[in-house]
């Protein structure tokens, strides 16, 4: 089996290839035709909002609390939103603001704009989550998991539609290069905290919690649709125009619930993941591979940085380095047991890597 | 492999599905294909695809598709150059005290007809519009065409293209 979502024999991903070849059809060209009018800003724009990426990857990267996820999934999450989302949204948003628009009439058309966002973009985000969670090379099956993916395809929406954005303002202002700089910091930096990935991270810790092992499959749904319906409506709050006579104010005000929601959905996350860890570590794993009281440091980030440090003050840095290849392999093998199983090969390499690492830390304090 | 095919299933409602349905819709109360529509004072436009009649007046007409608007004034005899409709039309919109406008640099060029068009376009946080003053020397009218922002580019073109197709009579 892959490690990656690349996993010919998944038909999910076949989907996904289908999916994303259509998103491009679709997508690509309004990208080449808006930077194509203005060159310069174009590839400003583009510089500007794939740093931005970067940047705001790198953050949601540090969320990990065990396993070292696979870039190549990631990427395949990122362009989801990019090309998934945007692409089907080019026709699915207009059709389905016309409809609420025919319901809500003309002069409510920006609550219908609204809501017609928050009912197509994010169903589409989280199906990004669940056909990815359907490739078992993916490896998505807890909360957390759906959370983190779904961030990141929440984040290759964002990008893809301020990039748009950002050359519909460029057009507007006759090729203005300043323009760039101005929505990196209206939609980037005073929009981006609580926008899509946001969203994104919500509806996918919904999708993760269904692919989680152990629970009802009545109570799994029941919590993919509240997650959903929460996401959709806090898309909706943000969008909608109220209180937009004061855009500061309104901002905080209609983004701070989203942050909420999101942290409280990442900390319930950890603590479930965190669980699930202690409790196989505790039945499944040898207790020579990982003792008591490495478990207890293994369980936070912030306790492996600490005996890591501890490890540096006493050891020096290569004291510090075999305790983190220590501490990564036993990561390695608790997650190897989650994913495939005690007693198989993948967890049999992963105890033998650990006791490798052992011998380089020999009695290295932990 | 259901699972996929759920997934798939979802995609193709929103991808084509739902775009289907929002056609047919408008197709219950829009526009033929080509068809020339009168606004008045001997002016026509060529509603472009998607877009049907909301409202008709004596002085104003107004065009929908979804959330975006064309509104558009009668053919009138001139009583102001084009150029200081759009000055006031900036200044509006620099007076406006419920939103924060970005602005353009007000643009002149002509229509097929050889109409004379000074335009400006300004975006805020929430919704974009273009101002379109088209005159043939004689007569001329305004247009406003306005969407949500995030929507724009789904309907800048189709809005230019209708101000492209403006004729004026030759006696309005």
């Amino acid at each position: 089996m892959t490690r990656t979502f690349i996993d010919r024999s998944a038909p999910a991903f076949w989907v996904y290839v289908a999916l994303a070849a259509y998103g491009a059809y679709r997508f690509v060209p309004l990208v080449v035709a808006s930077g194509a009018a203005h060159p310069a800003a174009g590839a400003t724009a583009a510089a500007a909002w794939m740093t931005y990426a970067a940047v705001l990857g790198w953050i949601v990267f540090r969320l990990e609390l065990f396993q070292r996820r696979s870039r190549v999934t990631i990427t395949g999450a990122f362009l989801w939103g990019a090309l998934v989302v945007s692409g089907i949204g080019v026709s699915a948003s207009p059709a389905m603001a016309e409809l609420i628009t025919g319901w809500m009439g003309q002069d409510n058309s920006g609550w219908a704009t609204a809501m017609a966002a928050a009912l197509v973009e994010e169903p589409l985000k989280v199906l990004g989550v669940v056909v990815l969670a359907l490739i078992p090379g993916a490896r998505i099956n807890s909360a957390l998991d759906g959370l983190f993916y779904g961030m990141f395809v929440g984040l290759g929406f964002e990008v893809a539609e301020s990039y748009l954005y950002t050359m519909g303002a460029v057009a507007a202002q006759g090729g203005a290069i300043e323009v760039v700089a101005a929505m990196l910091l209206l939609r980037g930096v005073i929009g981006g905290l609580w926008s899509h990935p946001s969203y994104g991270g919500i509806t996918g810790a919904g999708a993760g919690y269904v692919f989680g092992p152990e629970q009802s499959t009545a109570r799994k749904w029941t919590v993919f649709a509240v997650l959903l319906f929460v996401a959709m409506a806090l898309h909706f709050l943000f969008d909608s125009p109220i209180f937009d006579d004061a855009l500061g104010p309104a901002t905080l005000l209609k983004g701070l619930p989203v942050l909420v929601v999101l942290l409280v959905a990442l900390r319930i996350a950890r603590r479930r993941e965190r669980a699930f860890f202690d409790h196989a570590a505790r039945t499944e794993i040898d207790a020579d591979l990982i003792r008591e009281e490495e478990l207890e440091v293994l369980l936070t980030r912030k306790g492996r940085r600490r005996a890591q440090r501890d490890a540096r003050h006493t050891g020096g840095r290569r004291a510090e380095r075999d305790l983190r290849n220590l501490q990564q392999a036993q990561i390695d093998l608790v997650s190897a047991d989650l994913d495939a199983g005690s007693g198989s090969a993948e967890v049999s390499a992963a105890a033998e890597r650990v006791r490798r690492a052992r011998s380089g830390v020999g009695q290295a304090p932990m | 492999m259901w699972g996929a095919v759920a997934v798939l299933v979802v995609a193709l409602f929103y991808a084509f599905a739902l775009p289907l349905i929002g056609e047919a819709v408008e197709d219950d109360h829009g526009f033929g294909a080509g068809e020339v529509f009168v606004v008045g004072g001997g002016m026509t436009v060529v509603p472009a695809e998607g877009w049907s009649l909301d409202d008709k007046g004596e002085v104003y007409t107004t065009l929908s598709d979804g959330p975006a608007a064309m509104a558009m004034a009668s053919a009138a005899p001139i009583a102001r150059p084009s150029s200081e409709i759009i000055d006031t039309t900036i200044a509006g919109l620099d007076d406006d005290a419920n939103r924060e406008w970005v602005v353009g640099d007000p643009e002149s060029y002509t229509t097929p007809a050889g109409y004379d068009v000074t335009a400006v376009e300004a975006h805020s946080a929430d919704t974009a519009q273009r101002v379109w003053v088209i005159d043939d020397g004689a007569v001329s009218t305004t247009m406003l065409g306005t969407a949500p922002e995030d929507l724009w580019f789904n309907y800048e073109e189709s809005m230019e293209e209708m101000a492209m197709s403006v004729r004026f009579s030759e006696e309005p």
